[in-house]
């Protein structure tokens, strides 16, 4: 039994309907692979599956596990294992970086029935998950507050390393990526996958897609999903392209 | 950071049952002036004083230029209360409810070798302070206004209405006919504290309105800190706190005054605040305000010496039903000076805020430098911000910098926190202690503490 299942999802921003009838099952430590042409659809099923009030769903349903999704509201998404790291991530001016990812670390703690971490004990956990990452220098600073590209998408892998969840949803984390970083990030989603979590990695990247060997490929085009195959299609891609191969 | 988890009851709300031992029927007369001068044992000076300043309160109108003060009615407020008689006061003695009204508070505790010397307002009388003795060795004076009127009757009427005179203004008036509690400070020349001065008020009898005076002085080259906090209880009948503060800053000297101030919202709070500055010498408002009906507050500088210089911090929060009229002033007498002025304010569930700010520099007055700062943060569509910036600028050798922002909270920004497992409230909170960070960082650190926690209830919607 699929553990992530989108059926027939539609959705409309406004009066204009951007998704139609979406279809897409996932099991615990799979990957998938969501490409597609700029405007296809994709950060908007992202941040419509994450509860962005953006964004409203018109018909079909998504369960994770047994849990209807679509009910809850976003926090409460996060609470029961979604995570969507941002394409683009908000900034915010006066809040230390380090002060927020132990807040929202025991948030989850206390929300779970847990007790919250000392802020010495927090420092351990986080600091070697900093250092790989690249970001130990910058901690201190405001959230994303002048980050460059590349650290903002090291920081939002850093709140995936600790909030742990059990579907992540990965938008364009490559774009203003060194290459150290990416495999770092590389690095932290197969331990996650291993621990279980599942993934939708989007980018407009086979190459770099290709590197974590996903189980599923999907296309999107016009809001639609166009193909679903496995990995053998971003070989295809690659080939052709998206316009010959959406016509082919 | 995680006092976003914790208590989401408004703590300060209780009311414990002091008797208060003389408190005075509600209204206001000539006699009422002169009793509170009989029950107080004053000399003849303060007594005039008194009085003059209830001439002046009948005479002059409500300030017009603000928000509307209609609301107030002077003949159904009390003008004194004391808790205790004076010999319990004096022999140290403090009646145990009263104590547990602080441990409530959680004041005697509180960091206590950070705070070091405190002194505690309860009603219209100071019931309990400690000083260092050290400091007491180096000549420093810090004692209730009342017992420094008494003890220290040279240096007092020498400075006292010497900042906020009589006529200053209708509440000013007021306060000084009717003037009960607030601290005196006194610092040597060249003597340099380290370490904040400490006092907490309260009002506590019902109806009574809370006139402290203070007065600091600041001798050449010394250097103070003082800080002070206000809760109150929840009352259901109209309240007014009208407070004056007077503050001398000699040459080269350095005070900084620090209020984080939480009333509940039937006060009015009506403050004179001002700061005399001679040559080279610093004065640094930071003065945070919650709750209140109305609140009406300008620290003001007077920047009399050559290369004097403000900073003057504000911070203003009001939710439902509360009106936050909060800015400063500050008058460039001299050359060579400079002021700084950062507000912040935060309306939240419909509640209002306005920056109302004046700088003046006179003709004679070159190179001065001025940088305003006011920035507002909307948390939604039903509050609303305003600012009254007035510039009155006479000598065109003046740097002036002038920004003023208004943010609303951002639905992208609440939806990224969210998705990050926090509620819409908790996000709130999180973004508006952020935006209030710059002052936040410039408070002891039990005062961020407190304000944090009183951000996020307000931020709940759990108090009002």
């Amino acid at each position: 039994m699929p553990f992530l299942r989108i059926k027939n999802l539609s959705v409309s921003a406004g009066r204009l309907k951007i998704l139609t009838n979406i279809n897409l099952n996932l099991a615990p430590g799979q990957i998938l692979a969501l490409v597609g042409p700029n405007g296809s659809g994709k950060s908007t099923l992202a941040q419509t599956l994450m509860g962005n009030p953006s964004y409203r769903v018109t018909h079909g349903s998504v369960t994770l596990g047994r849990k209807n999704i679509l009910k809850l509201k976003p926090e409460q998404r996060a609470q029961a294992g979604f995570f969507l790291a941002f394409q683009n991530p908000l900034s915010f001016s006066g809040l230390s970086s380090m002060g927020y990812l132990r807040t929202v670390y025991n948030n989850r703690l206390v929300k779970a029935g847990l007790q919250p971490v000392s802020l010495l004990d927090f420092d351990k956990l986080i600091k070697p998950l900093a250092v790989d990452l690249g970001l130990s220098a910058i901690l201190k600073r405001d959230l994303n507050e002048d980050f460059s590209g590349g650290e903002k998408k090291r920081m939002e892998a850093l709140q995936m390393a600790i909030l742990r969840p059990k579907l992540a949803i990965i938008d364009e984390i490559d774009s203003g990526l060194d290459i150290d970083s990416f495999w770092a990030i590389k690095t932290l989603i197969n331990r996650l996958k291993r621990q279980g979590a599942a993934f939708i990695i989007i980018s407009h990247y086979t190459k770099l897609l290709r590197a974590f060997k996903p189980d599923k490929v999907l296309i999107m085009s016009q809001g639609e999903i166009v193909k679903n195959s496995d990995s053998s299609l971003l070989t295809k891609i690659d080939r052709l392209g998206f316009k010959r191969l959406l016509k082919s | 950071m995680d006092t976003y988890l914790t208590n989401k009851q408004y703590k300060y709300g209780f009311h414990d049952k002091v008797k208060p031992y003389y408190i005075l029927r509600p209204g206001l007369s000539k006699k009422t002036v002169e009793e509170i001068s009989h029950l107080k044992n004053e000399l003849a000076w303060m007594r005039q004083s008194r009085l003059l300043g209830y001439d002046f309160f009948v005479k002059r109108p409500l300030p017009d230029w603000g928000p509307s003060l209609r609301g107030l009615n002077f003949s159904k407020l009390r003008y004194y209360a004391t808790p205790l008689d004076k010999a319990a006061a004096e022999s140290g003695y403090i009646p145990s409810n009263v104590k547990k009204t602080f441990e409530r508070l959680g004041i005697p505790s509180v960091e206590v070798d950070f705070l070091t010397g405190s002194g505690a307002q309860y009603d219209s009388e100071m019931v309990y302070h400690a000083l260092k003795k050290d400091w007491q060795g180096r000549g420093v004076i810090f004692c209730s206004m009342d017992e420094a009127v008494k003890k220290h009757p040279d240096i007092v009427s020498k400075y006292y209405g010497t900042i906020v005179t009589a006529n200053d203004n209708k509440l000013a008036a007021l306060n000084t006919a009717v003037w009960s509690g607030g601290s005196f400070v006194y610092i040597p020349r060249n003597v340099k504290l380290d370490k904040p001065l400490q006092t907490y008020f309260r009002l506590n009898a019902r109806n009574l309105g809370q006139f402290e005076r203070t007065l600091i002085i600041a001798e050449e080259g010394s250097e103070v800190h003082y800080v002070e906090g206000c809760t109150a209880p929840v009352y259901n009948v109209d309240s007014l706190h009208a407070a004056v503060v007077e503050i001398i800053v000699k040459p080269y000297a350095r005070v900084r005054y620090t209020t984080v101030q939480n009333w509940s919202n039937n006060v009015y709070n009506l403050v004179t605040k001002r700061a005399f500055v001679a040559e080279g010498g610093v004065m640094e408002w930071i003065d945070g305000n919650f709750g209140s009906q109305l609140t009406m507050k300008y620290p003001s500088a007077i920047l009399a010496g050559r290369g004097a210089k403000a900073e003057i911090m504000s911070l203003a929060v009001a939710g439902p039903g509360q009106q936050q009229d909060a800015g400063s002033k500050a008058i460039h007498l001299a050359s060579d000076t400079s002021s700084n002025i950062l507000s912040k304010s935060i309306a939240h569930h419909g509640g209002r805020t306005s920056y109302r700010g004046l700088i003046k520099v006179a003709p004679g007055a070159k190179n001065c430098k001025i940088k305003v700062k006011c920035d507002a943060l909307l948390t939604d569509n039903k509050s609303q911000s305003d600012t009254y910036p007035t510039m009155d600028i006479k000598n065109s050798r003046t740097q002036t910098e002038h920004e003023a922002t208004v943010t609303r909270v951002g639905e992208e920004q609440l939806f990224y926190l969210q998705s990050r497992g926090l509620s819409e409230s908790e996000a709130t909170s999180m973004i508006v202690s952020g935006f209030i960070e710059p002052i936040a960082r410039e408070l002891p650190q039990e005062f961020a503490i407190e304000l944090n926690r009183l951000i996020n209830l307000e931020m709940d919607g759990s108090v009002g």
